[in-house]
């Protein structure tokens, strides 16, 4: 190196010039920035595992909630099957449990009264009695002796309607034509009001009792939603115009009739079920939806879906190979049938649905939540009935001017939609719902026993076109 | 004892330093941005065509530094790496005309070697000025040659040019830095 190079760094050597403020200034802000950046990848990848999660455990959830159902349906069938076959026969024999049976005289006075109250309020017997299904008690008649409510100046008449309402009640058997039945009495005269045998019906889980569909009001409180699960961008959200979407939901099915099984002696309600109390079944469907968006905050959406509905139940018509004479007998329904001991049966609906909704967008952002409202068209397929033990051959009936089910049904529709936008193009959806048949699923059952419900827990998967 | 200690001393708060410049501590990385800006400046004012320009430079090595500290393993002194790390910013600044470097022959540079040039007579923002006003090309290649210390060879390989280029362009700025200080002199009476 020679000195023209040596000149020039020894100039230069240790030299120092110092820089503006704004140097520092500039470095502190990419550095918040960066730092700002790297965060929201991280809350990126939180949200989407979060994400994942949820869709994980709800799938679980939903296949768990199936697998009770059916597990269920064979827990009370196996119970039908047991009594069945002990108390099978005599229909005068009257079933005798242990604590099931207590009957009270009426309290001629007052403290009688009272410790009478105490000792039902004690035996929990004060239960809406449900008759099993071989009783022709579609309404329950509560007879209280002398008819028409009298007061008395001491209140311990028991023939008045306001000590009725503090007092055990219990049912009147009109018909007996059954293997079991509720032992009650009413003796018009001295209006002594016993307590009913309970039978079964003590051993069965509570919602089971009561009769008929239990409305529950469900008080829906949403979650708070951070705003980190809020995307402020500063530009504007591009709103999902028309889409596609495959579907599926799996969840309870509730035939909601007085139930039958597939008995000689079956009354007009033919959808299957337990011999003593409604079973609950299960459902499942999956299929394809379209949409579009016809207001800011409005969407109709359309499509079709396969949708099965399954029970269990029992049947006691005798058949060798086949459950035909079974299935036949849902359209003769006052025909004998030679019987023999109660066998399970399983009975499978298939329909074609069209459902149309119209839904509303309350929260249309990464996170969506819209509620949807419409009506579906089942186009039914067939019925069939299975034997679980195989040693009977499944039938089939489809629909048909011969069938006794009906080609055509209608339903409400209503249901909450989660939905997380995982891209520009791609939305995952959690959809909780409810599915109500306006008419039952035979021709011969009447409207007023009560219409067939589902509920289910469904998945979407959109694909956004614009 | 006490230097040595000194140094030990030093040593360790450096590694502090970097410790805290990695996790992103503001505290650190402005301690180290004070300790070491006026040198780094110093170095972007020779790579610059003007001192906005070098404070850009600056800014910019600085936010590589820090992010390459999460990975510095100390197989070099932290002076030595930030240097280089400078270096490497002016020189991205300028690479995309570098390409254009002329071709010149060694010959027509007509300089002598070892020609004796009196820096003493000037202050240093006036010899930042005049290597300032030098074509780019030819104000990178006396950088890197006359002050970095590296070789022709490694020049050509650092700039994507040949071994003759970088000779050339060198010799070219000797000769306009020989013939700009000529005037200075003269023009401020420096003789």
């Amino acid at each position: 190196m020679g000195k023209f190079e040596q000149g020039w760094q020894e100039v230069f050597e240790g030299t120092e010039f110092s820089p503006s403020d704004s140097v520092w200034i500039n470095i502190d802000r990419d550095l918040a920035n960066a730092e700002g950046e790297k965060m929201k990848k991280r809350i990126v990848l939180y949200q989407r595992i979060a994400a994942a999660s949820v869709l994980f455990a709800l799938l679980i959830g939903s296949l768990g909630i199936y697998r009770w159902s059916e597990n269920s349906n064979q827990v009370a069938q196996n119970k039908t099957l047991e009594n069945t076959l002990h108390f099978g026969g005599d229909e005068k024999k009257t079933i005798e449990k242990k604590n099931h049976q207590s009957s009270l005289a009426l309290p001629d006075n007052k403290d009688e009264l009272s410790a009478a109250n105490r000792r039902a309020k004690s035996s929990n017997e004060i239960v809406s009695l449900k008759s099993n299904s071989n009783l022709n008690l579609k309404t329950p008649k509560i007879n209280f002796g002398n008819p028409g409510p009298t007061k008395s100046k001491s209140g311990l008449n028991e023939k008045s309607t306001q000590q009725s309402l503090n007092e055990p009640i219990g049912f009147v058997n009109e018909t007996v034509d059954n293997r079991k039945k509720i032992n009650s009495s009413v003796e018009k005269k001295n209006s002594k009001i016993v307590f009913g045998e309970l039978g079964d019906l003590e051993l069965l889980p509570i919602p089971q009792i009561h009769e008929g569909p239990v409305m529950v009001e469900i008080m829906r409180k949403l979650p708070a939603i951070p705003g980190v699960f809020m995307t402020h961008n500063e530009k504007k959200t591009a709103h999902e115009q028309v889409w596609a979407s495959i579907t599926a939901a799996s969840g309870s099915y509730n035939p909601n009739t007085n139930t039958n099984s597939y008995n000689s002696s079956a009354v007009s309600q033919l959808n299957p079920g337990s011999n003593s109390s409604p079973v609950i079944g299960s459902s499942y469907s999956f299929g394809m939806l379209a949409g579009m968006r016809v207001a800011k905050r409005v969407v109709l959406q359309s499509g079709i879906q396969y949708l099965n509905q399954s029970i269990n139940s029992t049947s006691n018509i005798s058949s060798l190979n086949s459950l035909a004479p079974v299935a036949s007998s849902l359209n003769n329904a006052t025909s004998n049938y030679a019987t023999t001991s109660s066998y399970a049966i399983s009975s499978a609906n298939e329909f074609v649905s069209v459902p149309v909704q119209a839904g509303y967008l309350f929260i249309d952002r990464k996170m969506g939540l819209q509620l949807n409202t419409g009506v579906s068209t089942e186009f039914f397929i067939r019925n069939t009935l299975s034997d679980p033990s195989g040693q009977r051959q499944s039938y089939s009936q489809s629909a048909g001017q011969d069938s006794p089910y009906r080609s055509v049904n209608f339903s409400g529709l209503l249901s909450s939609e989660v939905s997380y936008k995982l891209t520009n193009r791609y939305r995952v959806s959690v959809v909780p719902g409810l599915h109500y048949s306006f008419n039952p699923v035979l021709k011969s059952a009447s409207n007023s026993s009560g219409n067939p419900v589902v509920v289910d827990l469904g998945f979407r998967f959109r694909y956004i076109f614009r | 004892m006490n230097v040595s200690n000194n140094k030990m001393r030093s040593m360790l708060s450096e590694k502090e330093l970097i410790s805290g410049c990695a996790k992103g501590e503001r505290t650190a990385q402005r301690t180290l941005y004070e300790c070491h800006c006026r040198r780094l400046m110093a170095v972007c004012s020779r790579y610059a065509k003007s001192m906005p320009e070098a404070e850009d430079i600056l800014q910019e090595g600085f936010m590589k530094i820090f992010s390459g500290l999460k990975t510095f393993r100390y197989e070099s002194k932290l002076d030595t790496w930030m240097t280089r790390i400078i270096i490497n910013t002016a020189l991205n600044h300028q690479r995309q005309k570098l390409y254009l470097l002329p071709m010149v022959d060694v010959e027509d540079a007509g300089l002598q070697a070892d020609e004796k040039i009196s820096l003493a007579d000037f202050h240093l923002s006036e010899l930042i000025a005049i290597v300032q006003e030098l074509p780019d090309g030819c104000r990178v290649v006396f950088n890197l040659f006359a002050i970095e210390g590296f070789g022709h060879k490694e020049i050509a390989e650092m700039l994507g040019i040949s071994e003759g280029t970088s000779k050339s362009q060198y010799n070219r700025a000797k000769s306009l830095l020989r013939a700009k200080l000529e005037t200075v002199k003269v023009k401020y009476g420096k003789v």
